[in-house]
Order: structure tokens, then sequence, then C-alpha cells
């Protein structure tokens, strides 16, 4: 059994909304648990997040294609932001310290590393083009 | 969409949160609390029992949240937190440097009263 899914987003915060809606969806048309559904919205908007905040790229298009099949979940995401590969360019996450030296940055990519079991970036001429896979356990 | 429902008991504030913290309500969650701290709040407490979902967005306003009732002795602590939000709490290490609690009574049995 296979399926795809598509979201045609603008690189706006108004768009999570579409996001989560459109994953919610695709999520019971595909027989995800609560916990993979989880983790994937939580995957695509920290990425998502990431091309508004620091793309430079105010309203271009984001493009998120999903494919399932029994075994695994390929996510293909591109967008026209500045060359970023969030792998390389993002700070360590601070899991550490206390309240008051406790820093925020990198924390979406760590989230994302962790929950995905494989993350590649490419740029692809004027694109940044991510693909994550994530392994399904049920 | 994210709802945020306070009461005071004595000097305590409980804040229910209903819904899901991401990037587009974050600036919501982030005013409602805010707005509903007063100076004379010795703690803050969080109950997620209705929260299904949080981005790291909403765990930064919570960092920033906890910062500054620190700065002033006061604290944060978090109850009822499902599988999935403990799970986030646990990647990003918010467990060790907040309390969570199974529920808001056990959270309030926790403040010296």
């Amino acid at each position: 059994m296979s399926a795809e899914f598509s979201l045609r987003l603008s690189a706006t915060l108004d768009d999570i909304n579409e996001l989560h809606e459109g994953l919610e969806a695709f999520a019971q048309q595909d027989g995800w648990t609560s916990k993979l559904e989880f983790e994937v919205k939580l995957v695509i908007e920290e990425l998502f997040t990431n091309v508004v905040n620091y793309g430079e790229c105010p309203g271009e298009p984001v493009s998120i294609d999903f494919s399932s099949d029994g075994d695994r979940l390929t996510i293909e995401m591109a967008d026209a932001g500045k060359p970023f590969d969030p792998l390389v360019e993002t700070p360590a996450a601070d899991t550490d310290s206390a309240i008051e030296d406790r820093s925020i940055g990198g924390l979406g990519v760590h989230l994302v590393l962790t929950m995905m079991d494989e993350v590649n970036y490419r740029r692809d001429g004027a694109l940044n083009r991510l693909t994550l896979v994530k392994r399904r356990e049920e | 969409m994210v709802n945020v429902t306070t009461e005071r008991i004595d000097d305590v504030l409980s804040a229910d949160v209903d819904g899901r913290i991401d990037g587009s309500n974050v600036v919501q969650f982030e005013e409602a609390v805010r707005n509903a701290i007063e100076d004379s709040d010795r703690a803050v407490i969080m109950n997620f029992e209705k929260l299904v979902y949080i981005s790291s967005a909403g765990l930064r306003a919570i960092l920033l949240t906890a910062k500054s009732l620190q700065n002033r002795d006061a604290k944060l602590l978090l109850c009822s937190l499902s599988d999935r939000i403990r799970e986030v709490f646990e990647i990003s290490g918010f467990d060790k440097i907040l309390p969570i609690h199974p529920s808001k009574a056990e959270a309030l049995d926790s403040l010296d009263r």
C-alpha cells in the first residue's frame, strides 16, 4: 500500500495552520499512529519555520512532498530561500545548561535529527532540497 | 488554536493550556501567560493536560517565561504532560530545568504553602 501527498505553502508563518491541517488529513488517510503524526508535524513545522525566518524569501513557494509505503515515509522539501544547509549551519542545541544560561538556538534541528531516521541536504540550482526518511514502526 | 485559562490559588498562578502551541499562535500563548502573571506570584503552574502539540516555538516561550520568573526567585512548574509532549521536553532537555508533575494537585503540593 502506498500513498502520496503534497503541500504547497508560501513562506509565511500563517501557513503553519495549513501544514497542520494537511498533515492531519493525510495521517488519517494513510493510517499513521498518533506518534508518527505528531513527529512528522513537528519536524515539518521546524524546517518550514527555518525557511520563513532565515531563508530571506518571504511569500515564496515551499513545496513538501510525502510518499509513503508500508515501511517508510519519504519527505522531499524544496524552497527558494538563500542557500542554507540546516544540518551544518545550525548551532548545536543546548540541552544541559541551567535556566539562566540556557539558549534556544538549534533546538528545532535537534528535534528533526532525533525524530527522523535520515536527513539529507543538497543545493539544486536556486533551490534548497531536504530529503527526510522516517521508518514506519507499526 | 490555543486557549489559556488561568486561576490564582493564593500566590500561585495556574494556567490550563488547551490546543496546540505552534509557530503561528505562540505569540498569543506568550501574551496570555505574560498578562496573567502578577509580580506577587511565587510560582506558575502550566497545566498541559489538554495540550496536544508543541514545537520549538512554544519551548522558546516557555523558556523565556521560566527565565523571567527565575529573575525574581519565582518558579515555573509543569504538569499533566501527554507522552508526546513529554518526549519533546525530554529531547530538548527541558525536563532537566523544569519540574514536571503528574497532576496539578501534585505540582501544588510540591510548593511549600
